[in-house]
């Protein structure tokens, strides 16, 4: 009767630490979007967000991320970019969903706070692409492009050794070659163009920028190389194509993880965007004389792939 | 037409480039540190519209390309010895300084039916209408690479492009960071250097070419000493400067300075002596990309051509003006169609006092659309037409279009239908070639009487290309006949009597056929063969006569793993007697074989890199001629050091 008594306590304590330990905020969740920067990119990411918002959720915008202490009461941060994500983890305790930073940034982020000072609740959605996707699409648009031509230094925020791996399992060649300065950038790049069949570009603007790409990609294309990019962006200036989540695709994401925290407090764990953009620029890649299939049978095939069919 | 004339577009430029030079942004510089950027940063559109080649399977005409590697395993100095590389197409020289590159037939000193583009620049020039290649600022380390289309494209190009076009793209602004050096000696007289340098920084690069080239020309022949050597000197910049993501603004100059002998001392007026020619130009291009891969397009260029030809007391020297002004909108009217449309204005000015009554300025106006339709992802079809007014009472309106069809992703059939015309050249229509010779009086050679209609070509062509990788071999065949009416030739009304003048005397119908093949084996092994065969049914035997019955090329290159390379060129035509030859300089059958060996070496650990390369040209047969018989070819033979820094 004792252990019947004790095993009601539990349950009922059991229940009270479930469902009520900290309050949920179905009808009015305080909602601070802070911004790294008050740049358009950041700006437009706020729009998106705000618009997809079911209206339950009381949005600010914070543009300023110094000033992210000094907001009156916050339920949840979405911080959005590295140093809103900064601010946000360092100088509040609100929980803390942190967009639009790569994986590995994420994972310096949480190196670089202390444990003291960090958000109890702190989780994300990356804003780049797993190996395994970008891999996929690459044999999807070019299944006969086996060697993969990439360019790193130590400011690459890509883990390569995972790629490796991934690659590997894949039978694709890495043509990996490390960029010792900046002045070695376009040796570097010959070396590599010479014996790849594709140019994968990484995010690290010390060797992909506004002022090195022109080149790159003009060296891409005089070799008939085709250039795999980041973004929308990459795919208007030259890169054949690339496999990325939308500002649209990821506010989904943060969406879906604010209803579950209104829901029950939680945070998602941290993981890759479910949904992704495939982008392709059919005028370059007729031009290297390279038939693309349509975005819309290359992520068939990508799902199919995934689903184990040959 | 007076001097002053000539700068009328002058302050439109200066207007334009300071419209540019303002109000430019770049939103995230200086926040270099975020991770988020790689995907946040703009870029600048860098392969837009008007740098992606058109892939030949899609393009409306046949089109050979000639890339770097061709260039340089070909072992020629001179850019017009390149075009042996194109089927169809005849090369040779009327003396050892003047080149002759002929499409198709009427194989005379000036080939007029040919456009010729430097940059989007036309080259050829007033008064005859041909290029004088020598005189071109360009060094063959200058090219990128060089697209021929063979057949009319008149629609796109303009009244000159009648057989074909050649265009010519020059190494961008931003390609060399270094320097670059090479010199080049050998017998006949071949000596040649060059530099280039360059440097960039992203938002504006340059690339600067300095060239000295020189040689014998031909050797003494039985039937004349051939004093047609030549010393040119030039220099050519090109810059690049990208303000923002959307705009690029390019800058270019060059110059080109040089004598060339000319005469012989057998002739009793024309002494063997030397021209003095200088060319210059300088060209402005402003190039914005627009929403969804549109681009709009506007440049400016100015050319000076000048010969300086001392004849004793008497002179016959040349001055030419070109102010030339292009507008280019590049549009998707939708996922599957693409147009091009633009317009052009050029304001030529010619002062030859030997060759016409009086100084000439005209303009030359022209309005062209061309439409690229993918009517789904086999059908594809381009439309278009231009029409030009040449300001000196033609007009015309040539129309164009082509299907091609994807059988599969190997194999693509084409057929074209085109119409084109070639207005007049200055000379055609106003010459008045004369000489007020001291003791003798006035000797007139040419004198035209103007009234000319343009000629008329009537294309039609059916095209195969397919594209076997996986075996390493492709090829381009292409079956075509051109009706030409209306064609313009020089008659006199005493037969060998001067004055000659120009008239609409041909009618010929031109049916041939084109094939290139291009195989690849093992890691490095090349080899390009291009055949053409052509007949010619005309009311005139010596049109008929003017083009070879097929000519043949071959191009093998292999590079070693030692850094070593090979390359052998194969050259073979039938018989010709160009239409402006008497019977005795018929060019028999020729054949000829160049042989480029090389080797590659670093010269230090920092990446130096140099190259010794010895080219034999004609090593085993025995001397052949070019064009006329007293153009002798007998074996050429030189080193070319190089070194990358």
């Amino acid at each position: 009767m004792r252990f019947n008594r004790l095993r009601s306590v539990v349950l009922v304590l059991g229940c009270i630490f479930i469902f009520n330990p900290i309050p949920c905020w179905a009808d009015n969740l305080r909602l601070l979007v802070v911004l790294s920067y008050d740049l358009p990119a950041y700006q437009s990411f706020a729009n998106t967000l705000t618009k997809n918002l079911p209206e339950s959720v009381q949005a600010t915008v914070l543009h300023n991320p110094e000033k992210v202490a000094e907001q009156p009461q916050t339920d949840l941060i979405v911080s959005v970019g590295m140093r809103a994500s900064l601010s946000a983890v360092s100088q509040t305790k609100v929980p803390v969903f942190v967009v639009m930073i790569p994986k590995v940034s994420y994972e310096q982020l949480l190196v670089q706070s202390p444990k003291q000072s960090r958000a109890p609740l702190i989780s994300t959605v990356y804003l780049d692409q797993p190996w395994e996707r970008q891999l996929n699409f690459i044999q999807a648009i070019l299944p006969e492009h086996r060697r993969i031509g990439l360019l790193y230094s130590a400011q690459t925020l890509a883990d390569l050794t995972l790629l490796r791996k991934q690659a590997a399992k894949l039978d694709i060649s890495l043509i990996d070659k490390r960029v010792l300065s900046e002045d070695k950038l376009f040796s570097t790049l010959y070396d590599v163009l010479d014996s790849s069949d594709i140019l994968l570009s990484l995010p690290d603007t010390t060797i992909y920028n506004s002022t090195s790409i022109r080149n790159i990609l003009l060296s891409c294309y005089r070799s008939g190389i085709p250039f795999i990019g980041l973004s929308q962006t990459y795919v208007n200036a030259g890169a054949i194509g690339a496999v990325f989540s939308s500002q649209q695709q990821l506010s989904e994401q943060v969406v879906e993880a604010i209803r579950l925290f209104a829901r029950n407090g939680n945070l998602p764990k941290p993981e890759y965007s479910h949904d992704f953009t495939i982008s392709l620029n059919p005028e370059v890649a007729r031009s290297l004389d390279i038939k693309l299939s349509s975005p819309g049978i290359v992520r068939s095939i990508m799902s199919s792939v995934n689903r184990g069919i040959p | 037409m007076n001097l002053s004339s000539k700068n009328f577009l002058q302050p439109t430029v200066m207007c334009l480039s300071t419209f540019l030079l303002l109000g430019m942004c770049d939103c995230l510089a200086g926040y270099d540190d975020i991770p988020e950027q790689s995907f946040v940063q703009e870029l600048p559109v860098v392969l837009n519209a008007s740098r992606l080649r058109q892939p030949v399977s899609e393009a409306p005409n046949a089109m050979t390309v000639i890339d770097r590697a061709m260039i340089k395993a070909s072992g020629f100095r001179t850019i017009p010895d390149l075009f042996r590389l194109v089927p169809g197409m005849y090369v040779s020289n009327y003396t050892g300084n003047q080149a002759i590159v002929g499409y198709h037939g009427v194989i005379e000193q000036h080939s007029r039916r040919m456009q010729v583009l430097v940059d989007g620049r036309t080259v050829y020039m007033p008064p005859y209408g041909g290029v004088v290649w020598e005189d071109l600022p360009l060094q063959m380390q200058d090219i990128e690479r060089i697209e021929v289309i063979r057949g009319p494209a008149a629609a796109s190009y303009g009244g000159n492009s009648i057989q074909g076009v050649i265009n010519i793209i020059t190494r961008d602004a931003s390609v060399l960071q270094g320097f670059e050096a090479s010199a080049t000696k050998g017998n006949g007289g071949i000596s040649d250097a060059a530099i280039n340098f360059g440097d960039r920084s992203g938002k504006l690069d340059y690339r600067a070419s300095l060239g000295y080239r020189s040689d014998d020309g031909y050797d003494t022949s039985q039937y004349d000493p051939n004093y047609d050597g030549h010393t040119t000197r030039l220099f050519n910049l090109r810059t690049s400067y990208q303000p923002n993501a959307t705009d690029n603004l390019e800058v270019q100059f060059g110059y080109n300075k040089g004598s060339r002998g000319v005469g012989s001392d057998n002739s009793q007026f024309d002494k063997a002596h030397d021209t003095q020619n200088t060319a210059y130009f300088q060209q402005i291009t402003w190039l914005r990309n627009l929403e969804g891969g549109n681009e709009f397009k506007i440049q400016y260029s100015h050319t000076y051509r000048d010969e300086l030809n001392l004849l004793g007391v008497l002179s016959d020297n040349i001055t030419v003006t070109r102010h030339e002004v292009e507008i280019q909108h590049t549009l998707h009217t939708s996922h599957t169609n693409r147009m091009v449309w633009g317009a052009q204005l050029r304001q030529d000015w010619v002062k030859a006092p030997n060759q016409f009554w009086s100084e000439l300025n005209f303009h030359v106006s022209s309005l062209f659309a061309h439409d690229e339709w993918r009517i789904n992802p086999q059908w594809i079809l381009n439309t278009g037409a231009m029409l030009e007014n040449n300001g000196l009472g033609q007009e015309s309106v040539s129309p164009r279009m082509a299907l091609n069809y994807h059988v599969d992703k190997k194999n693509t059939l084409r057929v074209g239908l085109s119409r084109a015309y070639r207005n007049p050249s200055v000379f055609e229509e106003r010459g008045y070639y004369h000489f007020d010779i001291p003791g003798v009086g006035l000797a007139i050679f040419y004198q035209s009487r103007g009234g000319l209609n343009p000629e008329r070509l009537t294309s039609s062509e059916i095209g195969y290309l397919g594209a076997f990788l996986e075996k390493g071999f492709s090829i381009d065949a292409r079956l075509y006949q051109d009706k030409l009416d209306d064609g313009i030739y020089e008659t006199t009304d005493i037969p060998l009597t001067p004055p000659v003048y120009f008239e609409n005397i041909i009618i010929g119908t031109h049916t041939g056929l084109e094939v290139t093949t291009k195989h690849q084996w093992g890691a490095y092994n090349q080899l390009t063969f291009n055949y053409s065969h052509q007949d010619i049914n005309s009311n005139r035997g010596d049109y008929e006569q003017s083009v070879p019955a097929y000519m043949i090329s071959a191009l093998y290159s292999n590079s070693f793993a030692n850094n070593a390379a090979v390359s052998i060129g194969y050259y073979q035509q039938a018989t010709v007697l160009p239409m402006d030859r008497p019977a005795y300089d018929r060019q028999q059958f020729t054949r000829r074989i160049d042989l480029r060996l090389a080797k590659k070496f670093k010269a230090n650990a920092h990446g130096t890199e140099g190259e010794i390369a010895l080219v034999v040209q004609n090593p085993i047969t025995d001397k052949h001629i070019d064009y006329r018989r007293r153009n002798e070819f007998n074996r050429r033979a030189y080193l070319t050091a190089s070194i990358n820094l």
